[in-house]
């Protein structure tokens, strides 16, 4: 499991809805940047069968993605992909000011907006060497 | 008529009208993913990653591709509190309506301020 960084646990961010959030971890991601994970995130995905069961599997999934691409319909939100069996997990990473935070997490059949070439490999920020992407169209 | 649930977190928006396991899905629907039963594969919910920023894709994306039937919102999770919806605006509602309910009570008031803010910086 990757490392929790802890250094900014307790400190707060406020959301795009305006509510506090209180930090819990942190992880490194190879783009470089501290993905913060709150209290309200994980109360959030608590709600989720799949996410509420996959919890644990965050900090994997940010510090070790197959996958890194931007939302094409609002690409300040960057999207973590990673294969879980026959299906691909994924972590929504969203940005407020320089405040960069895990929304939400659920199991997607295929790579948003790759088969309707909304997306090209030219647009994938990260990729795992190895990762057989056009599986997942 | 579906009754559903919306729950909200930051600026993700689920409109779920099922609580059976739900796979999202790009399908096409501008705005939107798609959730379906993972199952039976019947579309159970609808998630925005983004709703404040998203919400005219989305109302647009609604008039032309719209989404069939009528829904009854019982209640909003907002992740600290959960409240029982009685507004008639959101009961036997189509989708365009309800997003724009969501809109207005829980993302317009941000969205003014932010301008606000600007306006005097």
């Amino acid at each position: 499991m990757a490392a929790r960084d802890f250094s900014s646990a307790g400190k707060t961010f406020i959301d795009y809805k305006g509510q506090l959030n209180v930090i819990v971890y942190s992880i490194l991601t190879p783009l470089g940047y501290q993905a913060h994970v709150s209290a309200e995130a994980l109360g959030h995905l608590a709600k989720h069968s799949v996410a509420a069961r996959r919890q644990t599997d965050i900090p994997h999934i940010l510090n070790n993605p197959d996958l890194i691409v931007p939302s094409y319909e609002f690409p300040t939100v960057h999207l973590y992909y990673k294969v879980a069996g026959k299906i691909l997990l994924v972590v929504a990473i969203h940005q407020k000011s320089d405040i960069r935070f895990v929304a939400t997490m659920h199991d997607t059949p295929a790579i948003k907006g790759l088969k309707e070439k909304k997306i090209s490999q030219t647009d994938f920020l990260y990729i795992r060497g190895g990762f057989q992407w056009k599986k997942w169209k | 008529m579906e009754k559903m649930e919306i729950r909200m977190y930051s600026s993700v928006v689920e409109f779920i009208f099922s609580s059976s396991r739900i796979i999202y899905g790009d399908e096409g629907q501008p705005g939107l993913e798609v959730g379906r039963n993972r199952k039976n594969g019947k579309i159970v919910a609808f998630m925005c990653y983004s709703f404040p920023h998203l919400y005219n894709r989305i109302l647009n994306g609604l008039k032309e591709k719209p989404i069939p039937g009528r829904f009854s919102v019982e209640s909003v999770d907002e992740g600290d509190k959960v409240t029982a919806i009685c507004d008639p605006r959101v009961k036997n509602a189509a989708m365009p309506e309800i997003v724009q309910w969501v809109w207005e009570k829980y993302y317009a008031h941000l969205e003014e301020s932010i301008t606000v803010g600007t306006l005097h910086a």
